[in-house]
């Protein structure tokens, strides 16, 4: 399903049909994503629609730039690299490209969300809460449902840390999709027991992936200041 | 030449003013000018964006004319401009102004402070004594409140710097309740299971800080439930209303009713009983011949 159409177009994967169709010079957008439906009007019939997998970080609506992946605890030795597999929710993004203009028009997922919060109600941050299992190889996923996370978490320090989850900040993400999986490559860094920093890698996990649109660029948010996130709250959940 | 500047700079124009000094007054008056202009530019620029423009235009110009003020009371006295009169008649002025300002300072400084301090953003929902609503705008002299209903509602900044503010998303989440009450027959941990469910697929309904459900109360008609939930401040109000339903047809599905008041009244065989029972089994009993 992931890839650039030219319209009128129809493509359906699992529960999910995107279509375009023409009447009389005009295109309707329609879209089915497991019973929910919307539809919207484009236009012209110059432009592209590019369905790709985007920050999964909008659904039901867009209250956080932030995902974390928990994950059975993982002890990491001192001065040690751990590398390691995991999941990411995949939502699906479609844009319309239009004479070197690109506008989201539609996101949607058949990954159901729920949310948490790292750190305190004070002054923590609410984020996008995904639970995954730990994989040494990659692992087969279902492409629409979830993506794989390359995770190489780095510990310099003279102490065994845990490690119970990560957070992520979607404006820095590097999303790439192939037929197969969408992916992501990330480092954590771990600066103490009780921080660490996260940061993308702008790879693919294999070769041949294609770069996914980012949200952020594409709605024009200039403030992406850091390339890594600090994770302040702790390595382990409450 | 030296000789001709002496002349011409040493020329009284008026009576005791020189050229000299009419051109230093006018260097003054200039240079005041040129400074207020810089820094009017530089203060409008470097203010932030969540003072609204009016005020920032209010804060420029009164700058502006304060320091072309300092200018021409420097410049006065070169062309002989007596300014003990003018201060003379400044102070009765000024006390003047601030008998009938007093009101204006005072919430012209509580803005101020608001603007370090921060209790409240454009934007937040907010209650101030018995005012509730969502900020519009904090200006330098008043802050606008939007109610819930939709009413525009203006408080002097002094009233909000001296009196009790609630920010109800101050903090990126909180917490809220509700009490549920289930009949004395039906089964509690069912019922708690239920809502559970309920509450964990919700996406708002954070896993972290948990959800709390735990039997509360055994009261008059019902067995009460308490459920206490977090989610995040922007989407909380959405989240407790699109809950609340759900949980109780959850319940109803698994055969759990939540229960009203109810009365059960005993005739016996030769005499009438009243009997009144609660909902946890206590009662009163009531007989006549």
């Amino acid at each position: 399903m992931f890839g650039e159409y030219r319209y009128p177009f129809h493509c359906e994967a699992d529960n999910i049909t995107v279509d375009v169709t023409e009447t009389d010079g005009l295109y309707r957008y329609h879209r089915n994503c497991n019973g929910s439906e919307v539809t919207s009007y484009l236009h012209s019939g110059s432009g592209r629609i590019l369905i790709h997998p985007v920050e999964p970080v909008n659904l039901p609506k867009y209250i956080t730039q932030y995902l974390k992946i928990a994950t059975p605890a993982i002890y990491v030795d001192p001065e040690s690299r751990y590398a390691c597999y995991l999941t990411f929710p995949i939502e699906i993004g479609v844009f319309l490209e239009s004479k070197g203009d690109v506008e989201i028009i539609d996101i949607f997922s058949l990954h159901p969300q729920k949310y948490s919060l790292y750190g305190t109600p004070t002054d923590g941050k609410v984020v996008r809460y995904h639970e995954s299992t730990i994989y040494r190889e990659i692992p087969d996923v279902d492409q629409l449902y979830e993506g794989v996370l390359s995770l190489t978490i780095i510990n310099e320090g003279k102490d065994i840390v845990t490690v119970t989850g990560a957070v992520f900040d979607s404006y820095l993400m590097k999303i790439f999709y192939s037929d197969l999986r969408a992916s992501m490559v990330a480092r954590m860094h771990v600066l103490s027991k009780g921080g660490a920093e996260t940061e993308f890698i702008d790879v693919p996990i294999v070769g041949g992936m294609k770069n996914s649109r980012e949200l952020y660029t594409v709605r024009n948010i200039k403030h992406v200041v850091s390339r890594v996130f600090s994770m302040d709250w702790g390595l382990e959940d409450e | 030449m030296n000789e001709i500047i002496a002349v011409v700079t040493g020329y009284e124009i008026t009576s005791g003013v020189t050229v000299l000094e009419v051109a230093i007054f006018a260097i003054i008056i200039i240079a005041s000018l040129i400074v207020a202009r810089v820094l009017t530019q530089k203060v409008r620029h470097s203010l932030p964006d969540r003072i609204p423009k009016n005020d920032r235009e209010v804060i420029s110009k009164a700058l502006y004319f304060v320091v072309a003020g300092i200018g021409v009371i420097i410049a006065l006295p070169y062309i002989n401009v007596n300014l003990s009169g003018l201060f003379v008649a400044g102070g009765v002025f000024a006390i003047i102004i601030g008998i009938a300002g007093q009101n204006v300072f005072s919430n012209f400084i509580a803005g101020l402070i608001l603007f370090v301090e921060r209790p409240i953003k454009i934007g937040d929902n907010i209650g101030i004594e018995d005012v509730l609503g969502t900020v519009e705008d904090i200006r330098i002299l008043s802050t606008i409140i939007k109610t819930y209903d939709g009413i525009y509602t203006r408080i002097p900044n002094f009233t909000i710097f001296t009196a009790n503010i609630t920010n109800y998303v101050a903090h990126v989440a909180r917490r809220f309740e509700y009490s549920v009450g289930i009949r004395y027959q039906d089964d509690a941990d069912l019922a708690m299971s239920v809502i559970r469910s309920v509450v964990e697929e919700h996406p708002f309904a954070l896993k972290n800080p948990a959800p709390k459900i735990y039997v509360d109360e055994l009261g008059d008609n019902a067995v009460l439930l308490s459920v206490r939930i977090w989610a995040p401040s922007m989407v909380w109000w959405d989240v407790r209303t699109e809950l609340l339903w759900k949980i109780k047809v959850a319940l109803e599905e698994s055969g759990i009713e939540i229960p009203f008041p109810q009365r059960t009244v005993w005739f016996p065989e030769g005499k009438t009983t009243i009997q009144t029972t609660k909902g946890d089994g206590t009662g009163t009993e009531m007989t006549r011949p």
